[in-house]
Parts: C-alpha cells; structure tokens; sequence
C-alpha cells in the first residue's frame, strides 16, 4: 500500500517538477528573447542590419524605403536602437529575392543611403566559411552547392556563406561543409626575405604538376593568385609611407669630428649640451663629417649645438666632434610661428605699401608736367647763360635785381622736381641719375645765388659767373635728358601690378593658413626622436617580412598528400631548403553569432530547467520523503542502534536502506524531472544526472532526522497495537510530517483526519 | 498460556537478557520486579518481538512468536496487549480515536471500533475525556487511555512495562486499582514489570526477581519475600520492613 503510494508520489512528484522545471525556463527564455529580439530582431525574420550615421538617420529613412519598394518589392525595416554613433536598421526581403545574384552584391543597394556606414548580413539560416584560398573559392562554393539542403551559396569577399533551406539540417550541412574543408588540404610554402622565387606562379604550377605526377593525389593545384595583391600589399605600401615619412619627421645629427677621432657606421655617441644629452647612432661617415640619428632622448633636450662623445668598453668617454642637429618638428614649429607673426601684420603693411603705390601712381601721372617744368626751367638757364655771357662784361652797371629773381623761382622749381624724384627714384636708374644732377643743379643754383650777391657787389668777377652759368647750364640739359629717357608710362604700368598683386596678397586669409598649419602640426604624432627610431626599427622587421608573409604558394590538394610528404619535392623544385612549408585545411566553419546567440539562449533555458529540476528533485525530497526515510532510519537504530563498535555502526549505517532509498529516489527523481523538463548543463554529459540525483538523495537522508523526525514512542505503539509499517506511516507518520504531496496523497487514506 | 524459553538479548558487548524461562498461565498475574537495567523492559517487549531475541523462543497460546511471519506476528501482537510506561500515545489523536486506532487498522468499520472504545474508556474512567487530546489530559488519564486501548481487543495476554513509573502516587492509586480489577477478572494473563512492591504483594500470583539479566528467584510473594534466597530478594525483604515499619510508626 505505502509502496503504491511512494510510486505514485513520485510520478506526481515528476510530473510537478516537469512542469515547474518547464515553467520557470519558458518564462526566462521568454523574457532573454524579447530582450534578445528588441535588439537584434527575431531569429530569421530580418535580412540585413544596415547601419547609418546616427545624424543621418531621419534623411535616411525615406531613401531606404525607397531602395525596398524600387529592389525589393513588400520589403520592410525596423529601426534598432543607436549603438556606437550608428543608427541601425533591420531589413527584411521578400523570399523570392534571397538569391545568390542579390547577396553578392548587396552593398551596392544600400550604399544610397544618406551616411550609408555599413551592412551585416543575418539572413538565416545560414553558416559561414572563413580563411579559403582565394584560388579554392569557387571549387570549395561548388562543393557546397552540391549538398543537399543548401539553398544557395553566395561569396563575401573571402568569405563564403552558406544559405540552407531549413535549420534542422544546419548541424548536418555544417558537419559536411567541415568534411569537404577536412579532406582538401592546402599545403603552404613561405619563402624569406631574399629567397624568394621570381615566379611563384610559374613555380607553384610545376611543383602542382609534379607533386600529383609522384604522389598521385586525386588533384594538386596551384591556388595562389598574386602575393604582393590584396591587404597584405596594401599594408606593405602603408608601412612603407609610414617609414619614409617618420625618417623624414626624425631629427638629423650632423657631426664634425674633431681631429685625430674616429667614428664608424652603427657607433653609438653621446651628445651632450648645456641643455641636456641624448645617445645617437652613426648612420653614414664621409671624411671628417658623420650623419647620426638619435636613438635614446630627444633633439628638444640637446638643443642644436652639442658635444659628440664616445665611449670605450671601459665606458671612457672622449671628445669625438662636435654636432649639428637637425630637428624638422621644431622648424615646423618655427615655421608656423612665423606665419602667424605675419598673419598679425601683413593687413597694416599692405594698407601701408597699397597707400604709397597709390602716391606714386599720382605723381607719375603728373610727370609729364613736371618735366615740361624742368625743360623749361632748363630753356630759361640757358637763356639766362646766354644773358649771362653777352652781358658779362655789362653785368658790373647791370640791375642784377630781375636775375635774382628769376634764380629764385627757378631753385624753388628745382626743389620741387628734385623731391619728386626723391619719391620715384626707386623705380629707375635714369631717375636716380636725374635726381643726382638735379641736386648738382640745386647746388649750383644756391651757389648761383651766392654768386649774384655777390656779382652785385663784385662786378668784377662776371667772367666766373658766365663759366659757372655755362657750366649750370650743361648740368641742367643732362638732367633734362636723363628725365626725358624716364619711362614713367611703363613704371605706372608696372605700379598697377604691383598693387593688384600687393592686394591680393593682403586678401589671402593668413589666419586660416596659420591655422591650418597648426592643425597639420598638431595631427602629426607626438614622437621622441627615440621612439620614432624604435618605431622604424619595427617597420623594417615588418616590411622586411619577419611579421607580414611575404611571398608564399599555396596548394590544394586531398588529405592523400600531406606536407612532410611533399617537402623532398619542394626543396627539390626550390632550389634550397630554406623556406617553411605548412599544412592546414581548407578553411574554417565560422560560428554564426546570431545562431550561437539563440543557441546560448537554448543553452540557457536548458540549464534553467536542469537547475529547476534540482531544486524540485530537493524540495520533494525534503517535504516528501524525509518521513519515510526518518522511519527507516529509526528501524535501523532498533535493530542495531546499541552496542556495537563504532566503526562497525559507520560502516553498516552507509548501507542502510535509508540511504538507498534516498539515493534512488534522488536519482529517479532527478533524472526523469531533468530529462522530461530537457534539462542541460554544458560540459557535463546526461550520465552524471543520476549520480548527482543520488547524491542529492544522500544528503537529504543524511539530514532526514533533522528535517521531518518521527516519534519513536508512537511508532512503537502503532506497533504493539499490530499495525505494519505501511499503517504506521499512513496513520502516525506522514500526518505527523512536513506538508507535501504525500501528506495530501496520505489524506486519501487516512482514517483519522 | 504464555512460555518464554531461554530468550537472550545483547547490545554489542553487553548482555541485557541471559537466559530467561518463564511461562504464565491464562489468568495469571506475574509480577517481574529487580533494579533498573536488570533487563526486565527487554524481556517482556521480546515477547510480542518490539525487541528481538537473538536466542530463545516465545510461545503464546501455542504459537512460536519469534517464528511467526510479519502478518502473523501482527495479527498476534492484537492478541497480546501492551501499556508502556510512557503511555506511548498518538498526539493527533483523540483518547477516543487512540483507542480506535488499532480496532479500525484491523479492518473493523469505525462504528463498531467507537461503540468498542467508548466500552474500554468507560472501564478505566475515562469516558468523559474520550474527546481529548492526549496532551489536554493528566498523566494518569493518558495512561488510562493506553491501557484502554491495550484492552480493546480483549487480548488474553497483556504485558505491562513500568506503567505506573511516569506517575506521581495518587495517580498510581488510579492505575493500579484497574489493573487489580483486571486481574481479579482473571480474563487475561498478565505480566507486569514494576517497582510497585505492594502492588506485586497483592495482586501477582507469582514475582520473578530478575539481576543482571537473569531471573534469580521465582516464586509466589510470600516465598520470593519471606525467604529470600538473592541478595536482591534480601534487599526487597529489607525494603519491605522498612516501609512496614514506618507506615506503623507514622500512623
């Protein structure tokens, strides 16, 4: 009867814990992927991920919607939270567009979108194969098509994705995909820097042909398309860029060795200053003049002039030169600086300099009267000279009073044209010339004037004033010519110029300029000198091929030719031994994060409901079966509870049916709620399950006592009134335990309630 | 009625019961009496097998108890009524429903069983009370209602362990004055372990005194009392005296 009961107990006890176990893990899935779906949309029910600048994102909307109902007729989207500045869209095309023509070339559709930063493909169901030979691409896509349950496969770059019908094949496909990956092998060989062959192709084509001709595989072939092509050329130019350009950013120590020291290539000196030191490497040595660069310090901390050292193994130091250095930043700096200097005065001087053209401008369109000024200021000298000479000898009775003033006007007429001159004597030679004798002529005219005073005293002396008036009169015809060969037409001309090109200087916009300059500047990398020396130290490992591969021949071939195989034949062909050669397969089955997302998701509902299923296997434990086995237990101590020794009692106590019947109940429990509630925990196979429901059992029949204790007194009195186990647990026991199912199943029964 | 046959008990290293022989006819009352831990609880709960013998035999009217199967066993253990010295009963259950318990686990229809209950409450007194819960009633009451309970079906045989050492004199007045009527009914042969010396004086036909695990004299009160042959039968003597002596003095 108790026997019936428990069994029924326990089936109920599963039935509940199935469900409980069920419960809880559909609710956490539940919430985990409406969560889930919020972000990344439901398994399968978008397409594409198309991201856009997040400022772009409303100009956006419209012109996708257009893209949809223009390629992809009864396409949708869903916008997706803004992550990382880059709004998302989820995409969803119709079925019958999903093909491999519209996959390939997917990108082109959306790259009309405003701030178009991206497309993901997440079409699923699907899987993905990574790292193929650019060569084995279409042979390993042909491979694949040819399995049953692909839908289509469509090439990413160097990635191939595979499209399946239904996502129950996926694990199947997968495990074929990664067999045909498997039994085509790609045999690799590397050559280094300076062994390289001069045709890899023509030499990956024989080795193909020879390689299948000894070993007969069912195929060798050559798969390498062009090793200085793609990324890796791509990032070898880059390197380079980057080396020519920090080589010329490095300061430059020049050094001149003083006499009777001696510097050679790779040397390391010391450089020291008032300002500080720093350690630099001879590069090239001519005569008694080294080149170095600095290795260790900066040229900031040595300023230009300093002091070359070395030092010998006893670390001695001597006086080897004396250096220069060089340092191209801080005379970009200075460079900047000045533009800036002159950005702040450039404006005031070209007013400046635009206002004196002007001037000049003015005054060479008065030239023309000025000269006719000076010749006839000439005419009249020589009309006066004539005056002078014929009256020389009259001149003592003479009124010299309209001659003085005739001098007086003609030096003021003098004076005028000499000053003009003075303001364009820049612009010619025979300007300047003319100005030189119109200063003579001033001087002579002052002179004259000392003279007339004193002719007017000194009659006397006429024939010294009729020389002196030739002699002025000679001087002033010069300057007449010397102003009538001035070509002030041409000169004005050529003011015009100089003034359209002085504004047009002043118009630049210098602070922009600065600025830019500045900003140059400040783009360009805050490197010491040591560090740009370490930095192309590591460029050169990098381009000298120590981390890029450099030219290399891959061959694909089946798993029937391995590379120790074919190793003999390849140094053979190679000429030397001196490459490595590497054996791999064929690519690699990429794990579809989307997929392993949801499959963690499954992972963890999974071990919600095992977890789930623990606790109930633990609660009906405890609220059910802690009374029976408590009586068990109490049995046990009548039969052999006195006397005995204690290691006898421990030993015999570990075989009690308590303890067996907790285990199996444990396990029974454990294992059917676990299995019907598809419990899993990762890493631990279902085989454990039992085990750990049994000793899960254990531990609560070790605690039974504890948990729900019996009475001995009336257990014994139920027995001395000739009840069996069975009643006594029904009528004194189970009433008298923890409430549970087998409380409310007892309740069936009892007699007494 | 009853035989116990070279019946041994030990615990391990210790000996409670070596070698006990004893029968007692069909309404006859004995009386076990020695020290506490002499093994006399041991040897009456071995004849209806609460404790098992490792040797020896039991027979009840004619029956090998220790042979019987576990349904036999319990079919003869409602034939052989037992009081505890700690009245042993169910606390959920009314004195009534106590009584019933073993009637109604038997098969019989719970009607019958009350009418029956009600009959063995109103013979120990305890009718009025057959409502209450065991804790709601006095110590005597609660050993009344066990012993009500040991009586309902009318066993020819009932063994008594203590039932009057849990309680304080006036109530074991209450006790032993229906176990006296009991024997005086001669309905049942009745073996009693107790420390009560007037009791076993007047109701016991016979007394075994029991030692160590062994009966060292068997006779009737006045011939265990009178002419003790044990040291312990001497120092029963001497008790006996003395409570004589201070009963005259005092009174």
């Amino acid at each position: 009867m108790i026997g019936k009961k428990i069994i029924l107990l326990l089936v109920i006890s599963i039935l509940l814990g199935t469900a409980a176990s069920n419960l809880i893990a559909e609710i956490a899935n539940g919430y985990f992927h409406t969560t889930m779906d919020s972000l990344v949309g439901q398994y399968g029910e978008y397409d594409f991920i198309v991201q856009v600048q997040e400022e772009k994102k409303e100009e956006a909307k419209p012109v996708l919607e257009e893209v949809l109902s223009q390629h992809f007729a009864g396409g949708h989207y869903q916008e997706a939270p803004v992550i990382g500045g880059r709004a998302n869209f989820f995409v969803a095309i119709p079925d019958a567009y999903k093909t491999k023509a519209v996959y390939e070339r997917i990108d082109s559709y959306f790259t009309v979108l405003p701030g178009a930063a991206g497309l993901s493909i997440i079409s699923e169901p699907r899987f993905s194969i990574r790292g193929v030979p650019q060569g084995a691409l279409e042979s390993v896509r042909r491979e694949l098509e040819r399995l049953e349950g692909v839908r289509f496969v469509f090439l990413d770059g160097p990635t191939i994705h595979v499209m399946i019908r239904d996502m129950a094949d996926s694990a199947r496909l997968q495990e074929e995909a990664a067999r045909i990956l498997t039994d085509n092998r790609v045999i690799e060989v590397r050559f280094p820097v300076g062994a390289e062959p001069d045709s890899p192709a023509r030499l990956g084509e024989e080795l193909a042909r020879k390689l299948q001709a000894e070993y007969h595989p069912d195929f060798v072939r050559y798969v390498s398309i062009d090793e200085q092509r793609g990324e890796e050329a791509r990032l070898r130019s880059v390197l380079s860029e980057m080396k020519r350009f920090l080589a010329a950013y490095r300061s430059k120590v020049t050094i001149t060795m003083t006499e009777g020291g001696r510097l050679a290539v790779g040397d390391i000196v010391s450089l020291k200053s008032d300002n500080g030191k720093a350690s630099a490497r001879i590069t090239a040595v001519r005569g008694q003049t080294a080149t170095a660069h600095i290795t260790a310090g900066d040229a900031s901390e040595i300023g230009v002039n300093s002091a070359v050292y070395r030092y010998d193994e006893q670390m001695t130091e001597t006086l080897v030169g004396e250096a220069v250095t060089d340092n191209p930043r801080h005379r970009l700096a200075q460079v900047v600086g000045s533009v800036g200097d002159l950005s702040a005065v450039l404006p005031q001087s070209g007013e400046d300099v635009g206002t004196f053209l002007q001037d000049a401008e003015m005054i060479l369109a008065d030239y023309d009267a000025k000269l006719s000024a000076v010749q006839s200021t000439a005419s009249e000298m020589e009309k006066l000279s004539a005056i002078v000479g014929r009256a020389s000898d009259e001149l003592a009775s003479a009124d010299t009073t309209k001659l003085r003033d005739d001098l007086a006007r003609a030096t003021k007429a003098v004076d005028n044209v000499g000053r003009w001159l003075s303001l364009v004597s820049w612009a010619s030679r025979d300007v300047r010339e003319a100005k030189a004798s119109l200063a003579e002529v001033e001087q002579h005219m002052v002179t004259l004037g000392t003279y007339l005073d004193e002719f007017h005293t000194r009659t006397q002396e006429a024939e010294k004033v009729k020389r002196f008036f030739g002699d002025m009169t000679a001087s002033t015809r010069r300057t007449v010519d010397a102003l009538e060969g001035f070509d002030a037409k041409r000169v004005q001309a050529s003011l015009v110029q100089a003034e359209k090109s002085l504004r047009a200087l002043v118009e630049t916009d210098i602070a922009s300029l600065t600025d830019e300059m500045q900003s140059v500047m400040g783009a360009l990398p805050a490197m010491r000198d040591d560090d740009i020396d370490e930095t192309i130290t590591m460029l050169d490992r990098l381009i000298d091929g120590h981390l890029v591969p450099n030219k290399r021949i891959q061959l694909l071939t089946t798993g029937q030719l391995t590379a120790e195989m074919a190793a003999p034949t390849i140094y053979e062909m190679v000429g030397h031994d001196n490459v490595s050669i590497n054996e791999s397969e064929l690519g690699i089955i990429e794990p579809n994060t989307y997929l392993e997302v949801y499959q963690m998701l499954h992972e963890v509902k999974r071990v919600l409901a095992g977890l789930t299923a623990v606790v109930c296997t633990v609660l009906f434990m405890v609220l059910d079966h802690t009374a029976v086995i408590s009586m068990m237990k109490l049995r046990y101590r009548q039969r052999y509870g006195r006397g005995d020794d204690r290691i006898r009692q421990s030993v015999r106590r570990l075989w009690q049916e308590a303890y067996g019947y907790g285990w199996c109940v444990g396990m029974v429990l454990l294992t059917s709620i676990f299995y019907l509630a598809g419990g899993g925990v990762p890493y631990l196979p279902f085989i454990v399950i039992p085990v750990i429901g049994g000793m899960l059992g254990l531990v609560v029949a070790r605690y039974a006592e504890r948990i729900s204790p019996v009475s001995e007194d009336e257990i014994m009195a139920g027995e001395s009134l000739g009840m069996s186990d069975g009643e006594i647990l029904t009528e004194i026991v189970i009433p008298s335990a923890r409430p549970g199912l087998l409380q409310l199943l007892n309740r069936r029964t009892l007699r007494f309630r | 009625m009853l035989t116990v046959k070279n019946i041994r008990k030990t615990y391990g290293d210790t000996i409670a019961v070596d070698d006990v022989s004893f029968s007692v006819r069909a309404g006859e009352t004995v009386a076990i009496m020695g020290p506490s831990g002499c093994g006399k609880s041991t040897t009456i709960r071995m004849i209806n097998k609460l404790v098992v013998p490792d040797s020896g035999s039991v027979f009840v009217d004619g029956h090998d108890v220790l042979a019987l199967s576990s349904n036999e066993l319990r079919q003869m253990r409602k034939r052989i009524g037992f009081v505890f010295q700690s009245f042993r009963l169910i606390g959920r259950l009314t004195a009534r429903e106590n009584v019933m318990l073993g009637l109604v686990t038997d098969g019989m229809v719970k009607e019958e069983a009350a009418l029956i209950a009600d009959e063995m409450l109103a013979k120990v007194g305890m009718q009025a009370h057959r409502d209450d819960l065991p804790r709601e009633l006095s110590g005597g009451g609660q050993q009344r209602v066990a012993i009500a309970r040991a009586l309902a079906f009318h066993p020819p045989v009932i063994l008594w362990d203590e039932p009057t050492a849990s309680l304080d004199p006036i109530l074991v007045r209450e006790v032993l004055l229906i176990m006296e009527e009991l024997a005086e009914d001669r309905a049942a042969a009745m073996v009693v372990v107790t420390h009560e010396l007037p009791f076993a004086l007047r109701v016991a036909d016979r007394i075994l005194l029991m030692d160590k695990g062994r009966i060292v004299e068997e006779g009737t009160p006045a011939d265990v009392f009178g002419h003790p042959r044990s040291d312990i039968g001497r120092r029963y003597r001497d008790l006996m005296a003395y409570q004589t002596d201070t009963t005259r003095s005092t009174l």
